[in-house]
């Protein structure tokens, strides 16, 4: 069976697209079941993520799916034309599709390279396909060796340590401050984009209270109702800040919102807990004496990037030793599965000659005679006609070849097998 | 004196701690599963300073934990025992990286007190001293680690306020949990040293009248040690702008006066 993937992800599909090809357990399955219809005995399995969506089929070798007929499909399951989905799929077939999974599951293809998650989407992906009966011997190995080798890479490269988005950098920060955040509260102040990505990251610390507070109530409600908050407008900050250990601050305006005449009264009614302000409006939200204020930490959208910038040259010789480490596993695991590939052939080979050798053995004992003149020629004869029950197979396969244009390759083949004399030296002799 | 036997422990310990220490800093952040390298050394030189102390009750019939020999060799082991304490707390890993040097060094400072292991007058190896003396270093041990607790906090919150040298992310722990390890160990502290106290001046009663003023002017710096602590604990609880960095620098600061007057008791009594 020789592996083939389709897909695409953040890197080659707008996010218009991305959305048409992602696909719930449902879907996956219903999807999985669609290619086994199409593709007789064909394994599947799909990965989608909100990144990403993949297609991983095991077709026999001279099998299908095609790369054409799996772009086909594709297009026909998202309602596009196959010509305009291939600009944003990539295709890997055999060697590299095994290694494009290595690649996934161990983060360098994620958005965050070292995120951790992706070994947990891609371990579910099998589950699923196995729980369907989808997921045969070829692509159950490939994914389990994907999931040993990101083990590897998390134990033995620090590819997870610093992570590269605003967002998860913010998070640090707050973890460098705070230990646990089961009491903690978040204000969200504004209602934009990335204030709304950091909320985001914000929320993987479970924090007991998110508040969001924006100029326009409306607005802040929307965003409340999507991650269970609470919402405000601006006229009641001072009470928020009271209540607030982490401020994600994102608004439009030209104003600085929080200032030092704003923040000092609220310190003593905080008891003067620690404060952590990130603020990643342009212009800024925060006055920067607000950072020189006792137990409050203050992070523009510079002060992050600095240090996103710093993990990814730190990454960069991290990749470098995951690049390796794949590699390695790729060739081990191509020389596993083709070592496993032959056993089955050669223990097939040998039963057909045993067979062949057991009907001839069959058909000359009844004659032996005990004469020992006439018995030498029965055996001539019997390893006659046993040659030429074992040649007769491959001869009319090379001829049907040398009609096809083929024949090349399984001479070569037969040469190799047989350790034949080469071709040439032979024609030379006299 | 000690054995030669217990010297060897002792030496045993050291190199226990050194080791430990040394794996401690250069593993400093790495994950907690790599780092049983430090907890083997540990426990090793835990288990050799105890059999010193359990030794030299053995032989003597009581420790002289007033020498500075005992109490050094007691107090590393308290500290080794609290550096265990930290790292099964979890979130106070890398806090071990600073406290283990500190046991390493009161481990060797205890070789440089072999004579005050000598057995001093009869008075002092009276129980209720030797009681008196356990819950000092206890104290001692405990005001140690507010000590380490506090450089760690400053050296986190200089980081984070800088925002430069951000490799300390993730490596110590958070600014929250040093603060809190620190005021535990300050209010664990502080009622053992006045307990320590109560204990010292019903002792000295029971000491020959020579030796009472000389004892009294050697007790003189723990007091003023305790007046620190008092001031402090105040401080903090009429003013709770007393928090993060400045109560870290306070309980830097009165640790910085426990050692010293530690030393000076210990040079004092080295001289008696």
């Amino acid at each position: 069976m020789r592996p083939i993937v389709a897909g695409c992800n953040h890197k080659t599909a707008p996010l218009d697209l991305r959305e048409r090809l992602t696909l719930d357990e449902a879907g996956a399955r219903q999807t999985m079941d669609q290619l086994r219809a199409a593709f007789d005995a064909c394994e599947t399995i799909i990965l989608s993520t909100c990144n990403r969506s993949e297609f991983y089929v095991a077709r026999p070798t001279h099998g299908r799916p095609r790369s054409a007929d799996l772009i086909e499909f594709l297009a026909r399951h998202c309602g596009a034309t196959a010509s305009a989905l291939a600009d944003h799929l990539y295709v890997h077939d055999g060697r590299h599709a095994v290694a494009h999974l290595f690649r996934v599951a161990c983060s360098l293809d994620s958005m965050v390279v070292g995120e951790t998650q992706i070994v947990g989407q891609v371990k579910q992906a099998l589950a699923i396909a196995q729980e369907h009966g989808t997921a045969g011997k070829t692509l159950t190995s490939i994914f389990q060796w994907a999931l040993h080798v990101a083990k590897e890479v998390h134990t033995e490269t620090q590819i997870a340590a610093g992570q590269v988005s605003v967002g998860s950098v913010a998070v640090r920060f707050a973890r460098q401050i705070f230990a646990h955040f089961d009491d903690k509260t978040v204000l969200l102040i504004g209602a934009g984009e990335m204030g709304e990505l950091t909320l985001r990251h914000a929320l993987e610390t479970s924090p007991k209270r998110v508040i969001v507070a924006n100029r326009t109530p409306a607005r802040a409600e929307e965003i409340a109702r999507r991650y269970n908050a609470e919402h405000t407008g601006l006229d009641r900050l001072t009470e928020c800040l009271v209540s607030a250990d982490i401020v994600i601050t994102s608004t439009a305006s030209a104003e600085p919102v929080l200032t030092p005449a704003l923040i000092e009264p609220v310190q003593p009614r905080r008891d003067y807990r620690p404060l952590i302000i990130i603020d990643i409006a342009v212009p800024r939200d925060v006055e920067p004496a607000v950072g020189e204020m006792d137990n409050v930490y203050l992070y523009n959208i510079d002060d992050l990037q600095s240090v996103v910038n710093a993990g990814l040259e730190d990454r960069q010789a991290r990749v470098t030793d995951v690049d390796r480490i794949i590699s390695e596993h790729v060739d081990e695991f191509i020389q596993w599965r083709d070592t496993r590939a032959v056993g089955p052939v050669v223990r097939s080979l040998r039963n057909r000659l045993t067979e062949m050798a057991a009907a001839e053995a069959d058909w000359a004992r009844p004659k032996l005679s005990g004469d020992p003149k006439q018995d030498a020629e029965l055996v001539d004869q019997l390893l006659h006609r046993l040659v030429g029950k074992i040649m007769h197979g491959p001869s009319q396969t090379l001829r049907q070849q040398a009609q096809d244009g083929n024949v090349d390759v399984y001479a070569e083949i037969l040469a190799r097998l047989f350790a034949l004399p080469d071709k040439d030296e032979d024609q030379d002799q006299p | 004196m000690p054995t030669s036997g217990q010297l060897l422990l002792v030496g045993l310990g050291l190199v226990a701690y050194a080791t430990a220490a040394v794996a401690a800093i250069r593993r400093f952040g790495r994950p907690q599963q790599q780092q049983a390298v430090v907890v083997g050394p540990l426990a090793l030189g835990l288990v050799a300073g105890s059999g010193v102390l359990v030794w030299r009750i053995a032989a003597g019939g009581s420790l002289l934990v007033v020498g500075g020999f005992d109490a050094m060799i007691l107090i590393a082991c308290l500290i080794a025992a609290e550096v265990l304490l930290v790292r099964w707390a979890g979130r106070l890993g890398g806090v071990d990286a600073f406290l283990l040097p500190v046991a390493a060094a009161l481990q060797a400072g205890s070789l440089l007190m072999i004579r005050s292991g000598a057995s001093g007058p009869n008075y002092l190896h009276q129980w209720h001293i030797i009681g008196h003396a356990l819950v000092i270093s206890l104290a001692g041990a405990c005001f140690v680690a507010s000590g380490v607790a506090g450089v760690a906090y400053l050296v986190v919150h200089r980081a984070m306020r800088s925002k430069r040298q951000m490799n300390v992310l993730g490596r110590l722990p958070p600014l929250e949990s040093l603060e809190r390890f620190g005021r535990w160990m300050v209010a664990a502290g502080f009622p053992l040293l006045t307990f320590g106290i109560l204990t010292g001046v019903c002792a000295l009663a029971h000491a020959p009248a020579p030796d009472r003023s000389r004892e009294m002017m050697m007790a003189s710096g723990t007091v003023v040690v305790w007046a620190v602590y008092a001031i402090a604990m105040l401080i903090a609880w009429w003013r709770p702008r007393l928090r993060g960095s400045r109560a870290a620098s306070l309980a830097t600061g009165a640790a910085a006066l426990t050692v010293l007057n530690f030393v000076v008791y210990l040079l004092m009594r080295s001289h008696v």
